[in-house]
């Protein structure tokens, strides 16, 4: 009975006979969403976390997977919905780690990669690394996304003066630190 | 400044390129993940939204701003609860994860935790974990967790050795000195079979005495490789380095308190 019950989960077949469903065919309007809205929210998670594919798909599969849980009925924009699951999913990883303990398989994964183009992208994500996970999600949703501060401010939740306040300190940063690869010269800072 | 955002755009937009796609499939397997842990009751119901504000502090006090009275302005009621928080000894931390030096850890102080929390994507559990005393400074300002620094969330400001742990240690080798300790980041021209230096490095140093790492465990420092170096690591044993999370050995010179590679050599990997 044990053996039936178990190649009946395998099928799919739940105890009452009738096939139970599974994964996203619970929700089709979230498998809508996902197949229209998936890769863009990959490409955000991807900004936020580094150059990590593996920490931005568990982040962005994990929230589509309580979308489907829970539906889309009653949210007027579930793309922002999501962002903000994704920036505090994001958090909540983050809150684990220390600086140094995040920044480096993210070097790591740069460094294998090993073209050009994962060059830039090396900068970019150490000048980002330098940043808060607010102040990062902040450039993200302004100079990616292109959102104004009050869809930005929903998204964080929190005052368009935050956004301000938060862009107003990251860029100095991202400034300095750009700078430092993308002179003229190519050479190096002395800070 | 339009043209450095246009840089920023175009950079944003070129790593982005970078992400992966999107896969149904994955999706299925997650959303299966969550319906059978739901089914078993292994997920919690969540919890009403908390914001501690306190946790923004520490990213403030990093820029060295006013960073208690900014931090009562940033976020508010409906912001994301899992902010860094440790309850210890009847009271609340929080952390900062953006120190450039870490201090040694004291005496063992006892067990702390973790609340669990919603963060809008799921329940993250509570968690433990052992609380040391930072020397020299009162448990009840400041206590140690494995790598993190938890300030107490009743500061009124911000205390000099906290302030002194995001402060780069200048290079003081009256002479030549030495410095030891694992590449965290590379600045500088595309890294290529040609690249050679100068760049920069970004070392976490453990070891070494062009510095003074007294109390710390560890110092975030720069380390200049100018095309003067002799025996400097290439651009092949950096990205190896980078990759390998390896350490380097530097002998440095001292420039305005800058530290400056004489040779740099790479150790072999963990």
């Amino acid at each position: 009975v044990q053996q039936l019950l178990t190649l009946a989960r395998l099928w799919g077949v739940g105890t009452n006979g009738r096939r139970t469903l599974t994964g996203i065919e619970r929700s089709p309007d979230v498998a809508a969403f996902a197949a229209a809205q998936g890769d863009a929210l990959l490409r955000f998670a991807y900004l936020l976390t580094g150059v990590d594919d593996a920490e931005a798909e568990d982040l962005v599969y994990a929230v589509l997977a309580r979308l489907v849980e829970r539906g889309l009925q009653g949210l007027a924009d579930p793309g922002a919905y999501a962002r903000t699951s994704v920036v505090n999913a994001h958090r909540s990883a983050l809150r684990r780690r220390s600086v140094q303990r995040r920044a480096l398989p993210r070097l790591q994964v740069a460094a294998e990669s090993g073209t050009s183009g994962s060059d830039d992208r090396l900068t970019l994500f150490s000048a980002l690394d330098d940043l808060s996970d607010r102040e990062r999600a902040v450039i993200v949703l302004r100079y990616y996304e292109d959102l104004d501060d009050q869809s930005i401010a929903d998204i964080l939740r929190c005052p368009r003066t935050t956004v301000r306040s938060l862009a107003h300190r990251a860029m100095p940063k991202l400034r300095a630190r750009l700078a430092e690869t993308y002179r003229a010269d190519g050479a190096p800072d002395e800070e | 400044v339009p043209e450095f955002d246009e840089t920023v755009r175009d950079l944003l937009a070129k790593a982005a390129a970078a992400a992966p796609a999107y896969d149904e499939r994955k999706l299925d397997s997650a959303a299966g993940d969550v319906s059978e842990g739901a089914r078993r009751g292994v997920l919690t119901p969540r919890r009403p939204r908390v914001w501690f504000g306190a946790a923004a502090a520490v990213v403030v006090a990093a820029a060295g701003v006013t960073w208690w009275t900014a931090a009562q302005h940033d976020g508010g009621p409906g912001s994301a609860s899992c902010a860094s928080r440790l309850d210890f000894a009847g009271r609340t931390y929080v952390g900062d994860g953006a120190l450039l030096n870490l201090p040694r850890a004291g005496d063992r102080l006892g067990v702390g935790s973790q609340p669990g929390c919603d963060d809008g994507g799921g329940q993250v559990p509570a968690e433990t974990q052992a609380v040391y005393r930072i020397p020299g400074i009162d448990p009840a300002t400041a206590v140690l967790t494995d790598d993190t620094v938890w300030v107490g969330s009743e500061l009124g400001r911000l205390l000099d050795p906290i302030v002194a742990m995001n402060t780069r240690l200048p290079c003081e080798a009256p002479a030549v000195g030495t410095l030891s300790g694992r590449v965290i980041g590379y600045h500088g021209p595309a890294i290529t079979s040609e690249t050679s230096p100068p760049y920069t490095l970004d070392l976490a140093v453990d070891r070494g005495d062009a510095l003074r790492l007294d109390g710390y465990a560890v110092a975030r420092v720069r380390l200049l490789v100018t095309d003067q170096a002799s025996g400097a690591v290439d651009a092949a044993s950096v990205r190896q380095a980078l990759s390998r999370q390896s350490r380097v050995t530097a002998t440095v010179r001292c420039t305005q308190g800058r530290f400056v590679a004489l040779t740099v050599r790479g150790e072999p990997g963990p």
